[in-house]
């Protein structure tokens, strides 16, 4: 029954957070401060009466957030899917981040996520269920000359999804990996872009209603699939001009 | 921009969704909170400082269902806590009409209901607030530790900090139907005794208005008088959907409908089918608490130019006298009064608290070249009824009306500046009225 979802204090995980609490699944969730964490849970428990554990870790520190996730989560208890809405991106991500920075990035956007899902998957193997939802980012598609880190980062994350259907498929598991469009959120507020923003509570519904049931990569909004696709005919000398 | 379509500025607006997000800002760097944006007046913007919108910040904190005490995050809108409040049988009496408004901003402004009479302004509601303010970090008020700065922080426009939480004493819902009847009045003077009449008799009270009529009977209209209908239980409440209507977007049609002549016709058409209708009609609780929610066309009539809402509170006793001015002096102006309400109070002034006992009357009427002045001669009958005008209703309220109604300005201003030496939170509202 039981939902975790790392990243879950503001925009897309909170939505989420909201629409497994009202669908009735007790959660676990993670974000880096506790003072977003206690009024969600508490506001959750109030509106829908969810059983709601929070854990306040840093994920750059991925291994020691994983080791608490596995203790919060009770053994006893099947976990039901594990959502990573996790992201953070850094103004200065232009290609000359200070290492220390850039590590961060890769480590918040990449290795939390591979961490926690490498903690995790033996309980979720055992159960011989149980679906692992990830996030991407159009902002993934091409290169670019901003985002540098957290774009190679999420392209990673992509790839590491892809083998994580090898692994889970067989074994009884679900595997999503959302490419989302740009969101209504702390994110992406105050920065110009061509396409609209979507609300993250629309995301949130679409993603819960196919929980457990799709698998593989989706674009969301579902316009970001054939944007992408041209995006990505784009040659690199007409590209590298647009990208200026 | 302002509701009223008077004030529209260019400011650079964060919306903060993390506690450490509030504090990022330098600890000197003059700031504005802003709820809902539905002020008509710029209480939430206009100060050329760094706005900070509390719209994520609106989580349920903690509902005690044995005794109705709800905790919130002060972003949380009035139609939030009414659908969770009510399944548990509570409901926040002393609400303005429209359910996006927040709970920071009915604090702030210390608004009211259909039931002042009964049931005072919101600050009776508060129990505990938490404040937020850079040079003194969090601190709890309540009538008991912080106790001045409590009385500051209600009706305090947001000046003496952001607020974060709240903890609120809800009444207990008798159903969750409005019973509503109505009953003729042939002039405006008749709107007193009415009113007196009737106050024991109802839990909701208000009049309507038509002064498009000259004459004897100026100001002909109704008397509402609602209570919940005890038989109806906690039904389906049905009237929870709507679209929402934002500052910004208010004013999306060019043109101002209301002029005198369509004035005229809608007053009258009212009227008809009104008169036409049953004198007796149900409500849900929501729809009758928020009758704006669905009727957001009313305001898009004003068009981009906008309304003024003059909001008085007169002392019964010059109820008369303001009446005879009204008749006398309105016509005038040339300016159409598009709709004139009045409600009973039953409270006591108090620093810039629009609070007392007396006849509040609300006059809307469409921005014009007329306008400003109908609305300079309003702030004269005000003063000549030892009166109070909103100061959250109207964008151009000079210093110097604000100073001669409200006895509690100077001790106001003076306390705020002993708090906050530096005036970081700031508004259009705190710099025309110099506090
Ligand atoms: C359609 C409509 C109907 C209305 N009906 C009524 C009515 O019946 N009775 C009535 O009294 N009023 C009524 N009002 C006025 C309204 O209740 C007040 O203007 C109220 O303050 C609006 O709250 P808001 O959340 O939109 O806040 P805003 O308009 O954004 O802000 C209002 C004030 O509150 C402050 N504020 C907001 N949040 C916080 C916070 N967290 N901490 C500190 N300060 C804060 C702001 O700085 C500002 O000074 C009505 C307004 C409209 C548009
Ligand atoms: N917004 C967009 O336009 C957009 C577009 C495409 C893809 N995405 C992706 O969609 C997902 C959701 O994004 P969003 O817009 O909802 O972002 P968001 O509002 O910034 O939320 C990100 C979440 O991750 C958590 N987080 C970030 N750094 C953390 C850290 N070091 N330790 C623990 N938790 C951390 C945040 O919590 P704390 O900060 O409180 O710790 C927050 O809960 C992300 O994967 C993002 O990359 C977003």
């Amino acid at each position: 029954m039981t939902c975790v979802i790392v990243g879950a204090s503001s925009g897309l995980g909170r939505a989420l957070a909201e629409e497994l609490a009202r669908g009735g699944h007790p959660l676990v969730l993670v974000s880096s401060d506790a003072r977003d964490l206690l009024p969600l849970a508490s506001d959750l428990t109030v509106r829908f009466g969810a059983a709601v554990r929070t854990v306040a870790a840093d994920a750059a520190e991925h291994a020691g957030l994983a080791a608490a996730l596995d203790r919060a989560v009770p053994s006893g208890q099947p976990i039901t899917a594990l959502l990573f809405p996790v992201g953070a991106v850094e103004q200065r991500d232009d290609g000359w981040l200070e290492p220390e920075l850039a590590e961060r990035l890769v480590r918040v956007n990449l290795l939390s996520v591979s961490s926690v899902v490498g903690r995790l998957l033996p309980r979720l193997i055992s159960q011989g269920s149980g679906t692992i939802v990830g996030f991407g980012s159009v902002a993934a598609l091409r290169g670019r000359s901003s985002n540098v880190l957290y774009a190679a980062a999420k392209r990673s994350l992509e790839s590491y999804f892809e083998s994580l259907r090898h692994l889970g498929e067989p074994r009884g598991l679900t595997v999503a990996f959302y490419v989302l469009g740009y969101l209504d959120t702390q994110l992406s507020y105050g920065s110009r872009l061509l396409l609209p923003r979507a609300d993250p509570k629309r995301v949130a519904k679409r993603v819960c209603r196919a929980l457990g049931r799709e698998r593989g990569r989706r674009y969301v909004p579902w316009f970001w699939y054939p944007a992408g696709v041209l995006l990505k005919a784009i040659p690199w000398a007409v590209f590298r001009r647009l990208n200026s | 921009m302002s509701f009223d379509g008077a004030v529209r500025r260019l400011e650079s607006v964060a919306r903060p969704d993390r506690y450490r997000q509030i504090e990022q800002l330098p600890p000197d760097a003059p700031r504005t909170v802003r709820g809902g944006g539905y002020s008509y007046a710029p209480a939430s913007f206009g100060a050329r400082t760094t706005v900070q919108r509390t719209r994520d910040f609106n989580r349920v904190l903690s509902l005690d269902p044995e005794n109705g005490i709800l905790e919130c995050e002060a972003g949380l809108t009035l139609g939030q806590l009414h659908s969770v409040a009510t399944p548990h049988g509570w409901y926040l009496p002393a609400q303005p009409g429209y359910p996006l408004i927040t709970i920071g901003g009915c604090i702030a402004a210390e608004a009211h209901g259909k039931n002042h009479f009964r049931d005072g302004t919101f600050r009776r509601r508060v129990l505990a607030l938490d404040l937020f303010h850079p040079a003194h970090g969090i601190l709890r008020l309540t009538r008991d530790s912080h106790a001045d700065l409590f009385e500051l922080t209600c009706g305090g426009l947001g000046l003496t900090g952001q607020i974060l939480s709240a903890t609120l004493a809800l009444d207990r819902l008798e159903g969750t139907r409005v019973e509503i009847r109505r009953v003729s009045l042939g002039r405006l003077e008749e709107a007193v005794p009415l009113l007196e009449q009737w106050a024991p008799k109802s839990r909701f009270l208000y009049t309507w208005h038509n002064l498009s009529v000259s004459g004897a009977s100026f100001g002909r209209g109704f008397l509402y008088t609602g209570d919940f209908r005890p038989e109806s239980g906690l039904a389906r409440d049905g009237g929870e959907r709507f679209t929402p209507i934002t500052a910004e977007d208010r004013g999306r049609w060019r043109v101002c409908l209301l002029n005198r002549a369509t004035t005229v016709l809608f007053n009258a058409a009212y009227e008809l089918a009104q008169r036409a209708s049953s004198r007796v009609r149900v409500l849900s609780l929501f729809e009758f608490l928020f009758p704006v929610a669905r009727k957001v066309a009313y305001y898009e009539l004003f068009g981009r130019k906008g309304l003024h809402e003059y909001q008085m509170l007169v002392p019964v006793e010059s109820f008369e006298d303001l009446a005879a001015t009204l008749r006398r002096g309105l016509m005038r102006f040339g300016v159409p009064i598009a709709l004139a309400s009045c409600k009973l109070f039953k409270g006591e002034r108090s620093l810039l608290r629009f609070d007392g006992t007396g006849i509040c009357l609300a006059l809307d009427f469409p921005r014009s070249s007329g306008s400003e002045r109908l609305a300079g001669f309003l702030d004269g009958v005000v003063r000549e009824a030892r009166g109070l005008p909103n100061i959250v209703k109207d964008s151009r309220l000079p210093r110097e009306t604000v100073e001669a109604c409200y006895p509690g300005y100077e001790s106001f201003r003076r306390s705020l500046r002993a708090f906050d030496p530096l005036r970081l939170y700031r508004s259009e509202i705190s710099e025309r009225l110099g506090l």
